[in-house]
């Protein structure tokens, strides 16, 4: 409180203030934000740590000590049906993950976030029809997409990517188009055509910027998507190939085991699921954080 | 030189403005008067090209003898900022949010010039002191909210006129500021106006603003104009029975160029409201709503002369003091 705060100077007081008003802000976000935020983080922690370090050299194969159970010296987890130390499989995986589902977003969310201004932009006798087409985009199963792809280009995370791409693509444009005609409607967007700018300035200058924060979260929602995907097009072996790790394909392997290591699911379950709900709760909280309502008052 | 002649626009299949003919000279200051509804604000973005895509126009646009009307929206873009410029209703939300001041105000000034960035800041630093901002260097540095409704309405001004343009066209610019603040951008306007030679088409439903800032008024009502002269002509010797109303209900009529409330006084008010577009009656459009009202009114009236450029259309009008 501060007025119980012991008396100093005025400047010392301001600060004490401003530092007390900035912990208080820091401790009004919300909850998911903090949560989501940890998982993300522990996520590209850990992959990018992959990189550099492992357990166990990748693929490594400790035929002496296959399906150890978790616990055993040297192995935190244990190890799968070849011998290979799961907590390194799961790093392994980890990257793979990061690294298909980081390209498909950006991907997905440039092209379709570009594809929605564009709707939102275009004529309004153009615009009905060119929404039912993305909306018919949006019909289409991903996984059928990704079976037809795998028939073409043969299984990989190429494949999985861009089976994702598509997938995503009409998602961030259907998102995009309403924000973006209400930002048109603006009077700013008015005033910008006053001072003699035209359309596909004020697009990327006035309109983009006024729906980021809803890019932002959709980002973070996509991303999740995309793990998913991924997990799952591995598991159904269409995604990336051995020896590549990867948890979807992983989890498809611990199947066979159900009698011999039924716990063995759950290493690579658990991850794909903290994952997925760590970038779902991000988004939920950048949702409450950026609101506009919330943002007036100086949260954003 | 601005100059409107047979200027139609229609929105959804109705006339919304139908202006016969109406001009503005260099320099001067043409304001546009009439309710909500009447069809001032559709009239002033039919000259600068800012109508909604559902808007069909006809008639005529000249600028300096160049018809707008004909022009494509590259070539609008040209004459919009450079030619004219634009100061809208509602500063607060005329700003991007998201956006600096003084970025907003050099985007309007290098969609027309290729300045290098330095110049740009100096002349966005002297646009600021031309509307009369305390300390532009640091006022470019802040956001719309940052910044008071007047200042903000400061700032859209100085943006409608980074390019130099030779006429401003002002849409209710005070209405949503309160009636201090609404002085001191009048009087900006004014003085704007005669330091650069810059013709002003003002739009206002407060004939005290109007006569305040314009030369000369044109009065509009169901589109078109019912009255039109030197703003004293005018407001001495209303002939149109619409102008007689809108001058008898404005309770602060200036008798000097300050704004005073007249308190304790019943208002005088004008006998419903305007009709919704589509459905005005036939002959004089004021009529349903008019104290003097006769058969004769269900006829088109004429455009009257009572000299000195100032003209009428009406069947019974206001008669000379």
């Amino acid at each position: 409180m501060p007025e119980t705060a012991p008396r100093g100077s005025a400047t010392n007081a301001a600060a004490e203030v401003r530092r007390d008003s900035r912990w208080r802000r820091l401790r009004r976000l919300p909850i998911t934000l903090y949560l989501g935020g940890l998982l993300v983080f522990l996520f590209v922690f850990v992959a990018l740590l992959s990189f550099v370090w492992t357990p166990y050299p990748p693929n490594h194969l400790n035929l002496r000590n296959r399906l150890a159970g978790p616990g055993t010296p040297g192995f935190l987890l244990g190890t799968d049906r070849a011998g290979r130390d799961v907590v390194t499989e799961l790093m392994l995986g980890a990257r793979n993950s990061l690294y298909v589902s980081v390209v498909s977003t950006v991907v997905a969310m440039v092209l379709g976030s570009a594809i929605g201004l564009a709707i939102a932009g275009s004529h309004r006798v153009a615009q009905g029809p060119l929404t039912r087409l993305v909306d018919a985009g949006l019909a289409l199963p991903g996984i059928l997409i990704a079976l037809v792809l795998a028939a073409k280009l043969g299984a990989g995370n190429t494949t999985a990517t861009l089976a994702i791409i598509a997938w995503q693509v009409p998602v961030a444009a259907r998102v995009t188009i309403g924000p973006a005609r209400q930002v048109l409607a603006l009077d700013f967007v008015e005033a910008a055509y006053g001072y003699g700018r035209r359309k596909p300035y004020v697009m990327v200058r006035h309109v983009l910027p006024n729906i980021s924060p809803l890019l932002i979260v959709l980002g973070s929602v996509m991303f999740a998507a995309a793990i998913l995907i991924e997990a799952a097009l591995a598991f159904l072996g269409v995604g990336v190939q051995p020896p590549t790790s990867s948890w979807g394909r992983f989890l498809n392997e611990t199947q066979s085991l159900l009698e011999a290591a039924p716990y063995l699911m759950f290493f690579p379950g658990l991850a794909i699921v903290l994952t997925a709900l760590g970038f779902n709760l991000l988004g939920d909280g950048l949702r409450t954080v950026l609101d506009p309502q919330q943002a007036r008052s100086g949260l954003a | 030189m601005l100059e409107l002649d047979d200027l139609r626009v229609h929105i959804g299949g109705h006339e919304i403005v139908h202006i016969e003919h109406l001009s503005l000279e260099p320099g001067s200051r043409l304001g546009l008067v009439g309710e909500s509804g009447s069809g001032k604000t559709m009239t002033a973005k039919a000259v600068a090209g800012l109508l909604p895509d559902e808007a069909r126009v006809s008639g005529s646009v000249r600028f300096n003898g160049r018809e707008l009307l004909a022009m494509n929206d590259r070539q609008m873009s040209e004459v919009r900022g450079r030619k004219i410029g634009f100061v809208f209703q509602d500063p607060a939300r005329s700003l991007n949010p998201m956006m600096r001041v003084g970025r907003q105000v050099s985007e309007a000034i290098r969609v027309h010039s290729e300045l290098p960035r330095a110049a740009v800041a100096r002349k966005v630093v002297a646009l600021l002191e031309q509307v009369q901002l305390p300390d532009p260097p640091t006022l470019m540095r802040r956001y719309p909210h940052q910044l008071s409704g007047g200042q903000q309405q400061r700032v859209m001004i100085a943006a409608a006129i980074a390019a130099d343009p030779e006429f401003l066209i002002a849409d209710e610019p005070t209405t949503a500021l309160d009636v201090t603040v609404q002085e001191e951008i009048l009087r900006l306007l004014i003085s704007l106006s005669e330091q650069r030679g810059m013709g002003v088409l003002f739009v206002s439903h407060d004939l005290g603003v109007i006569r305040f800032v314009c030369d000369r008024v044109a009065v509009i009502y169901g589109g078109a104009v019912v009255e039109t002269g030197r703003t004293e002509d005018v407001i001495a010797a209303p002939r149109h029975r619409y102008t007689a109303a809108l001058l008898a209900a404005n309770p602060g009529m200036p008798r000097d160029d300050n704004f005073r409330a007249f308190i304790g006084q019943r208002l005088h008010t004008i006998p419903g409201s305007v009709p919704p577009v589509g459905t005005f009656p036939s002959g004089c459009r004021f009529r349903n709503r008019c104290v003097a009202a006769s058969e004769a009114c269900t006829a088109m009236p004429g455009v009257l002369d009572a000299g000195d450029g100032h003209r009428y259309s009406c069947w019974n009008p206001v008669e000379g003091l």
